[in-house]
């Protein structure tokens, strides 16, 4: 855990000083990361069921 | 391009990711008929964490049963659809039984809102505390830093854990460190930071 707080901590300043370089990548991995959700794709049930809601409801 | 934090709000400006077009129309929507916080894992994706999420954590304003049908009525106008098999009228029943409802784009899953009436003191406090996000010129409501650092180290998995170490980082300088003792107290967690 440990080493992943400096992580943390190394990627925060970077943040700070750099800010443009960091949301650039940042956003590119979000849009990556919805792609490959939609390139996954489930059914409604599917999905409530994965989260444990489909049998409170 | 970057991230200030002045006069009470944080100011970012940057390039909008797919999700931030989400939360934007779903805030849209929302606004109409209630307030709103943002909670959980979108408000650090929002901040500048490298991470992903599947579903944005709303929590609202207590509605009236009247005004949630406009509101439902307008989300499936508006492209949106619910992921629960509910109609309108049992969605309403779920909110008021504290339970969350789940809404998408129309013919998507992800990512999607999930939506709850407040259920406990930290959610209202969340909600009553809420904090200008400006986004580009778009204002976003974020649950305070000093309840979201409390919160995750209560929850307390590693990743938990690493988010409240990203948030104490990146606001140290502007944080009210009497809040989030009171809230470490209220929640029975030691600030390890």
């Amino acid at each position: 855990m440990a080493e992943r707080l400096a992580f943390i901590r190394l990627y925060v300043k970077r943040l700070k000083e750099n800010p443009d370089a960091v949301f650039k990548q940042q956003v590119k991995l979000v849009n990556s990361f919805l792609k490959s959700a939609r390139d996954f794709p489930l059914t409604k049930e599917e999905y409530l069921r994965l989260k444990g809601e489909l049998e409170k409801n | 391009m970057g991230i200030e934090v002045a006069n009470g709000e944080i100011r970012i400006s940057r390039e909008l990711s797919d999700l931030d077009r989400f939360v934007l129309d779903v805030i849209e929507l929302i606004e109409g008929y209630t307030d709103y916080v943002i909670v959980s894992g979108y408000v650090m994706i929002l901040l500048g964490r490298s991470r992903g999420t599947e579903d944005v954590d709303f929590i609202i304003g207590e509605l009236s049963k009247e005004q949630f049908m406009k509101m439902c009525r307008k989300a499936l106008e508006k492209g949106f659809e619910f992921l629960n098999p509910e109609e309108c009228n049992g969605l309403y029943e779920m909110l008021r039984e504290r339970m969350g409802i789940r809404m998408a784009r129309r013919g998507e899953i992800i990512p999607n809102a999930e939506i709850k009436f407040p259920k406990d003191y930290f959610h209202a406090e969340a909600l009553r505390r809420r904090l200008p996000v400006i986004l580009n010129k778009k204002r976003l409501y974020v649950s305070p830093i000093e309840l979201q650092i409390a919160y995750k180290l209560y929850l307390g998995s590693d990743k938990d854990i690493e988010d409240a170490y990203f948030l104490y980082e990146l606001f140290k300088e502007s944080l009210n460190r009497g809040l989030l003792n009171e809230y470490a107290q209220k929640l029975g967690v030691e600030l390890p930071f």
